[in-house]
């Protein structure tokens, strides 16, 4: 009998992600795919995958799952998400077995939004346009399209070697509000005084927050832009912010429109998504333009960075949470440290 | 190939790390989007060092490139390069476009706001429906949504702002129109324009091979079909598009 994951409970945020589609930009389809493209690697190598592969994203809140037809090695990466299996705590950035019958038991976010459930051997759902990320808001790809249901029961693929018992130092809680930009195409719509204000002010995450969009909220006096609408729609790209009519800004994200007419500020840089992403409702957030260059840099650290991880995997025998105390406290092994001092500087 | 409108040489902007938005014009013309579409092609069959994919929008070509191979301004300035050897092809090879019979069921529950149109042009119904046929129109670019046509121009009845209220969600099908443009969506979109009609194609369809059959710079003849023609094309395959120019099966 071929592996599966079964949902025996889900919250209404589970979706199938990968890398993304790429190349289909001139169809009308932006790249979609994992929010936290870092924490689809880490949970990747954690759970011994090749590139690729499917892993379930979840907003805010997990589900109960249940590993039917064998064993199953499973990872959880991103925002920290309180698990358990029966009555035992799984901790995130730590692969770990579910055997048939156990339930595995995901609650809220700790901290953060998106956390991804990655399974050796990925979700085997069928590639749509190249990739097996769920477009939600076209309902294709994925698991039917959607996001998952309750009595799901998702196909899981060949897995190598069993790869249980790897740990990485997770740095999900090094969020910062300061999140760099750089002036879009369209910022002089804004005049010198609002562009000015809009990066002294400090915006709110609001609970209007998913895979296309998050809206931030503030107090201060709306932004406003000289021209409500720019006449023809432009290419958007990933992180763009948008301010539309509310003079409110939109941060457009994975799932977005690949185009607009709406005004754009300017760009989160990349290097800088994943902190912003994971920032929870009512979190601040401050603008800080950053110059082309700043940004090229940043992103270049950043592939650097993630180049090195399957480097920084470091294999744990027996009690997990003795292992992570170790790993906290940085007792063992030289590669440990290596991590937490990358850990201390990297956001990205 | 310099037309009212565009611009002396194309300008270069960067949005973000890895999108060079190449602008033909600055305001939209049949001419300048004749010019994005032959860049578009040219640089799919011409791909330079770094190139990721390209994307033709109304007055601009998108090119995503990989910044970790080359360096924005390496990759501008490849652009740049290729701009002499880019008008002298285009001169010689512009192809003729695809043209499309394009089946619109006006009015009525799914074109609502054709009575609205009508009142405020004071032109009868029929009228505004001839009129959004009269013309056949240029596939400017797909955007915004998978498969989802941006088509031009209209006739100056159809210069009409954009609705104060965007509509939360429309369905698949929708044929809507604004500032001298129609849009037709293949999946339920939310809209800012005003909904006249349903079309049964759709085209984006994650199942077919090509997902997306209609692309920018294909023309669209409308014409007009009656419910019960809708709901019998939306039964069938077809859906009562037909291609009749260029490579079009005799």
């Amino acid at each position: 009998m071929s592996r599966a994951l079964k949902v025996l409970q889900a919250g209404p945020y589970i979706s199938v992600q990968d890398e993304g589609r790429p190349g289909w930009l001139r169809s009308g389809i932006a790249m979609g795919g994992a929010m936290d493209a870092r924490a689809l690697e880490e949970g990747r190598l954690l759970v011994g995958n090749e590139r690729g592969l499917a892993a379930l994203e979840m907003l805010g809140l997990g589900g109960r799952f249940e590993a039917v037809g064998g064993p199953l090695t499973l990872a959880l990466s991103g925002a920290d998400f309180a698990a358990q299996i029966d009555d035992n705590p799984v901790q995130p950035y730590h692969s770990f077995t579910l055997q048939p019958g156990q339930v595995l038991d995901i609650g809220a976010a700790k901290n953060g939004n998106y956390g991804l459930l990655s399974i050796a051997g990925g979700i085997d759902v069928k590639p749509v346009l190249g990739s097996r990320s769920t477009h939600i808001r076209a309902g294709f790809g994925g698991f039917g399209g959607r996001p998952l249901q309750q009595g799901d029961v998702l196909p899981v693929g060949k897995a190598g070697e069993q790869a249980s018992d790897w740990s990485l130092v997770s740095n999900t809680s090094q969020s910062d509000e300061k999140i760099r930009m750089i002036w879009g195409v369209q910022a002089s719509l804004f005049g010198e005084e609002e562009r000015q204000r809009f990066i002294e002010t400090r915006f709110l995450v609001t609970h209007e927050l998913d895979r296309m969009g998050a809206r931030l909220a503030t107090d201060a006096a709306p932004i406003r832009s000289k021209k409500a609408l720019v006449a023809l729609s432009g290419a958007i790209a990933l992180g763009d912010i948008q301010v539309i009519g509310s003079g409110r800004p939109v941060v457009l994200l994975a799932d977005r429109q690949p185009t607009g007419g709406y005004p754009r500020i300017g760009t989160i840089i990349a290097a800088d998504l994943v902190n912003f992403i994971q920032r929870p409702a009512g979190a601040g957030v401050r603008f800080m333009p950053v110059s082309q260059e700043q940004a090229l840099k940043a992103y270049r650290q950043m592939h650097a960075r993630r180049a090195e991880l399957p480097g920084q995997l470091v294999k744990t025998f027996g009690d997990p949470f003795e292992s992570h105390r170790l790993l906290s406290h940085n007792l063992i092994s030289g590669a440990v440290g290596s991590v937490t001092k990358t850990n201390d500087k990297d956001r990205s | 190939m310099q037309s009212a409108g565009a611009y002396e040489l194309p300008r270069l902007s960067m949005v973000g790390e890895a999108l060079l938005v190449v602008e033909f014009g600055a305001g939209l013309s049949p001419q300048i989007n004749d010019i994005v579409i032959a860049f578009d092609r040219f640089m799919q069959d011409n791909p330079l060092n770094g190139l990721l994919e390209s994307a033709p929008m109304s007055k601009s070509v998108v090119l995503r490139f990989d910044p970790l191979l080359v360096s924005p301004e390496q990759f501008g300035a490849s652009v740049k390069d290729v701009f002499t050897p880019f008008y002298v092809a285009t001169n010689t090879s512009i192809l003729p476009p695809k043209r499309w019979r394009f089946p619109v069921c006006y009015g009525g529950e799914t074109g609502p706001d054709l009575a609205k149109i009508a009142a405020r042009t004071s032109l009868s119904q029929e009228e505004v429906i001839a009129a959004h046929q009269s013309m056949v129109q240029r596939v400017l670019m797909i955007g915004f949504a998978p498969g989802f046509l941006y088509t031009g121009m209209l006739p100056d009845l159809f210069e009409l702002p954009r609705l104060p209220q965007i509509k939360p969600m429309v369905a698949a099908g929708s044929v809507c129109v604004a500032i001298g443009q129609t849009v037709i969506s293949a999946t339920p979109n939310p809209t800012g324009w005003h909904v006249i009609g349903r079309t049964p194609f759709r085209n984006f369809d994650p199942a077919r091979d090509p997902p997306v059959v209609i692309g920018a710079g294909d023309e669209l003849a409308f014409y007009a079909i009656d419910q019960q023609q809708y709901a019998d094309l939306r039964e069938s395959a077809k859906m009562g598009v037909e291609q009749t120019g260029r490579e079009a099966k005799t």
